[in-house]
């Protein structure tokens, strides 16, 4: 079935379309669910929240070509992460402005791009769950779902100055555990 | 100047390349889980116990806080009986004193107004009437000379006020009301004295009553065909003040009031709206419109002349609605707004009614929603609705029962 059939059918509560549209886009979305959520259960319920959420609103889906229900169907399932982190209170912005411009202006150690392709993509994964919940936030927005720092604002109500300060933070600190896993690497 | 740092962000790139490859399998059973969820919520609405409790909760909560509006509203507004055995109690003594007061009526007078009673409780404008003719008949008979300080010399003026009440009579029974606007009132043809207007118009009154009183002995008391005007508001912490003051006066040889009583009988509003609906949030919306509404009235005037008072409002509410529960063609939500109504054209009996100041109101309504179509939907609403108090020229329904109940259905157009 095409998007756009498949779509219509989701939209008629046909379970044979839905079963295919959760067979054709569950992986993607579970990595996504992945990405946001630091437990493997959570990401699990927020696959399942998500695709809930997916079939009661598909209603307002419209087709604008294709590859576009695959974006539409990541995005519900963007802003149900966001939700749901919200409704945790797992995302703290609190920082003063200023602070942050100062941080952003001190330089780091970068690691070089071709230790990057040597960790093991499970292993980048994990270093990137171990940030502090509002930098992995910022960062998967900037970096995977490709938002500018304005956008970024507007989506988790903070402020422009903020959400970049917290992508440098997460940055350096990914850098840094990308140079000290190298490391260990090198000395075993 | 400061320099911007430039970093080397290659591995980010790199990096997210990396992470997108992560080899990820789907939870197991995850679609039985899901397809098991679906069911449930296909079951629909109509067997989820829970939504049933909750939409019960928040609807008995409206019903509290309605029920309670309008307990409140009905224990300050006193019942009719009461009203007019308050009337009777305070204006029995009211009258005597201001009688004797204005026309200088004696004691034994007094005694006689005393036994007075009041048959019609209702109409305490007939009560005065009766009340000073009778007395006045009563002291005449007697002795005429009781009202010395009357200063019109009633021979010289008798002929002139009795062609001037005949022609009055004839006039008036052809006017059922006057124009109410504002604060100021009209006679159509005759003056008219407010309270406010000064110790010299006073004074002119207490001739025009004597002239008044003197006719009126002779032609038999007959205040048939008076042309009485509608009270704007009736003051019933101190009746009398509307009714031997600034509101109670006689004029050639008619005694008229400003306050006549007169009852309504209110009819249920009729309205129609157009709505649209624009979605603010995920479960929030704003709506806003144009809403009319027929107030209609039947207005009796002293238990005697019945005319019908219908008013045409316009407004436009906006309201916001909170979605509590929503599926694919249903939807339940919450909405609170307000409401500006204005009076576009309104008419008592032949007389046309301006009112120029604006009704606000505030509602909360519980409301159901079908959709019909992408944009169109049927919904049915039961709330609440509270009329801010305004001082209107006349009475009206939201006036009268401040708080009501309200039941709606229509068409909406949205958005989202």
């Amino acid at each position: 079935m095409e998007e756009q059939e498949i779509a219509n059918k989701c939209r008629r509560k046909d379970r044979e379309a839905q079963q295919e549209l959760y067979e054709k886009f569950g992986e993607y979305l579970f990595r996504i669910c992945l990405r946001y959520m630091k437990q493997r259960s959570d990401a699990e319920d927020m696959l399942q929240e998500s695709f809930l959420k997916i079939f009661d609103v598909i209603g307002k889906f419209k087709w604008l070509g294709k590859g576009s229900l695959r974006s539409w169907v990541a995005r519900v399932t963007i802003n149900e992460c966001l939700q749901k982190l919200r409704k945790k209170k797992l995302l703290d912005f609190s920082e003063s402005v200023e602070n942050s411009k100062n941080t952003c202006d001190k330089p780091y150690e970068s690691p070089e791009k071709e230790n990057v392709n040597c960790i093991p993509p499970a292993v980048l994964q994990e270093m990137l769950l171990s940030l502090p919940d509002g930098y992995r936030t910022v960062f998967n927005l900037y970096v995977f779902e490709k938002k500018s720092h304005r956008e970024i604002a507007g989506m988790l109500g903070i402020n422009e100055k903020s959400s970049s300060s917290q992508f440098y933070r997460a940055r350096k600190q990914l850098a840094k555990k990308i140079i000290n896993y190298r490391k260990k690497q090198e000395s075993v | 100047m400061k320099k911007k740092i430039e970093y080397d962000d290659s591995w980010i790139e790199a990096f997210k390349k990396s992470v997108e490859s992560v080899d990820t399998k789907l939870p197991e059973n995850g679609w039985e889980r899901l397809s098991e969820s679906l069911s449930e919520r296909d079951k629909g609405f109509f067997f989820n116990r829970n939504r049933w409790i909750s939409i019960a909760a928040v609807f008995c909560g409206l019903l509290i806080i309605g029920g309670y509006i309008l307990w409140q509203a009905e224990n300050k507004r006193m019942p009719i009986e009461k009203q007019s055995s308050y009337i009777a109690a305070k204006s029995e003594d009211s009258i005597k004193n201001k009688l004797s007061d204005t026309i200088g009526i004696t004691d034994n007078e007094k005694e006689i107004i005393k036994v007075l009673t009041l048959k019609n409780s209702h109409s305490l404008v007939a009560f005065g009437e009766t009340a000073m003719t009778k007395t006045y008949n009563a002291s005449s008979s007697e002795d005429i000379t009781s009202i010395k300080s009357v200063d019109i010399k009633i021979d010289s003026t008798k002929a002139i006020a009795s062609e001037k009440v005949k022609k009055h009579c004839n006039r008036s029974q052809k006017k059922e009301s006057v124009e109410t606007t504002g604060k100021k009132e009209q006679w159509k043809g005759r003056p008219f004295y407010s309270s406010t207007e000064g110790k010299a118009k006073n004074k002119y009154r207490a001739k025009k009553l004597a002239v008044s009183l003197a006719y009126n002995t002779m032609q038999n008391n007959d205040f048939q065909g008076t042309d009485f005007s509608y009270s704007n508001h009736l003051n019933f912490s101190d009746p009398m003040s509307a009714m031997v003051s600034s509101d109670f006066i006689m004029e050639n040889g008619i005694f008229k009031t400003r306050s006549s009583l007169y009852s309504y009988h209110h009819k249920q509003p009729l309205g129609i709206r157009l709505t649209v609906q624009k979605q603010l949030y995920n479960n929030l919306a704003v709506e806003t419109g144009v809403a009319y509404t027929l107030l209609s009235s039947n207005v009796t005037l002293n238990n005697v002349r019945e005319i019908k008072q219908d008013l045409n409002y316009l407004s436009i509410p906006v309201r916001l609605n909170w979605t509590f529960l929503r599926t694919n063609e249903n939807s339940f939500y919450l909405g609170s707004g307000i409401s500006p109504d204005y009076c576009i054209y309104g008419r008592r009996g032949s007389e046309k009614i301006k009112i120029n100041k604006i009704q606000w109101s505030v509602g909360t309504v519980l409301g159901a929603q079908y959709k019909i179509s992408e944009h169109i939907g049927l919904y049915v609403e039961g709330g609440c609705s509270y009329h801010i108090k305004t001082n209107l020229p006349v009475e009206t329904i939201w006036q009268k029962n401040r708080a009501g109940i309200t039941l709606q259905i229509g068409v909406r157009y949205f958005n989202h």
